[in-house]
């Protein structure tokens, strides 16, 4: 068997990839997880009001729906481990239908029809709600939007996206759209995350404090 | 696939979840960076990894190391997915320049991040399989028969993927140099 010629071998050593993971990361991904659960928790905690609310509302039908989710069921439930050798078939054929997808509400909009790109992503959300690719589907969704005219609805929706979605052309759309509704105030916030020369072009006549 | 664990894969039982993350965090973060970089951030990957472990029935599992593998593998292969259908719709995305983010500084460090640049990008050209069998021979140090084990399929089969990669790998490097001004 070839083996690899020894500069090609002390590359690969000293480039190794690893060399940047520490032990700071584990215990950074081990405060994620205890953060996320506790925040499951906490979700969990309202779902059982929520039922209990039901239940006193339904009477005893309530009380039969109630009783499925007593305490220990609602502690995070262990599923089925998959087996060492999982095939990835059926993960890469959903997140290859989410994309297509949201990809034609992206084409259907471009055409300009935003009921059908509307649809498309109605129909994300519903088969994939946990979909890798939310963030695209909630973009998609601001843009469809806009080009329909409904800015308040966009306007709630941007505000409501993580920053992590929010690029620098739809940070400046947005401002462009809160610039129209003659909110300077809030454009001028929105664009504090814009670079100076895409802030000001953003902001037009809101540029100015106590501009419109 | 079972027909091809080794005796020594142990049945380790009564397995807690804090014992997994203690026991394989550190090396599951490191397959991560290892078969996830340019494109990904192993803190993520770490991150997913134990998710779905902690959603899991750690006492059906027969073998812990193999199947934090396979899940690993599995997050890899579907968060780049994700991320090429990221860059169609040019939304923010981990790139190579993160590489090394946590690397100590000066000149050493500077030749350490262009040998860690070259090797993501060479590791990068090969296909899952090649990448994946690759990192765990040469930068793993694992031996032929524990990659068996990690990837389910029988020795004779690694050795002959671990042929074909080293090969493909090198030319790999050759390009990248080449390309690199």
């Amino acid at each position: 068997m070839n083996e690899l010629p020894d500069d090609v071998k002390a590359l690969l050593q000293r480039g190794d990839p690893a060399r940047g993971v520490s032990p700071q990361l584990v215990a950074r991904v081990s405060e994620r997880l205890e953060t996320r659960v506790a925040m499951q928790g906490r979700w969990q905690g309202a779902v059982l009001v929520a039922a209990l609310a039901a239940s006193v509302a339904l009477g005893a039908a309530g009380t039969v729906v109630v009783s499925r989710w007593a305490p220990g069921v609602l502690a995070p439930s262990p599923r089925p481990a998959p087996p060492a050798s999982t095939p990835r078939r059926s993960t890469e054929d959903a997140v290859t239908k989410e994309a297509a997808l949201v990809q034609a509400a992206l084409e259907a909009l471009a055409r300009g029809a935003s009921d059908e790109a509307l649809a498309k992503l109605d129909e994300r959300d519903r088969t994939f709600p946990a979909g890798p690719l939310a963030a695209e589907a909630r973009v998609a969704r601001v843009r469809v939007l806009l080009a329909r005219g409904e800015a308040d609805a966009a306007l709630e929706r941007l505000a409501a996206l993580p920053p992590s979605d929010v690029t620098p052309a739809l940070r400046s759309t947005w401002v462009q759209v809160l610039v129209k509704r003659e909110r300077c105030e809030a454009a001028r916030e929105v664009a504090r995350a814009l670079d100076s020369a895409a802030a000001s072009s953003a902001l037009g006549p809101c540029a100015v404090k106590g501009g419109p | 696939m079972t027909a091809h664990l080794p005796a020594q894969a142990e049945r380790v039982t009564a397995l807690t979840f804090d014992e997994v993350y203690r026991a394989h965090a550190l090396t599951v973060a490191r397959w991560a960076a290892r078969l996830g970089r340019p494109w990904l951030d192993p803190e993520d990957v770490t991150h997913d990894v134990f998710l779905k472990v902690q959603r899991s029935r750690l006492d059906d599992i027969v073998d812990v190391e193999a199947w934090l593998y396979a899940i690993t593998v599995n997050v890899v292969r579907t968060r780049r997915r994700v991320e090429r259908f990221r860059r169609w719709f040019q939304l923010p995305e981990s790139d190579g320049a993160s590489v090394a983010s946590e690397a100590p500084h000066g000149l050493d460090a500077l030749e350490r991040k262009d040998a860690e640049r070259l090797v993501v990008t060479a590791l990068a050209r090969l296909s899952d399989r090649d990448r994946e069998v690759l990192v765990l021979f040469e930068l793993e140090g694992r031996s032929g028969q524990e990659i068996a084990r990690l990837m389910a399929v029988p020795v004779d089969r690694v050795w002959v993927w671990l042929h074909r990669a080293r090969a493909r790998f090198a030319r790999a490097v050759e390009a990248t140099e080449e390309r690199t001004p």
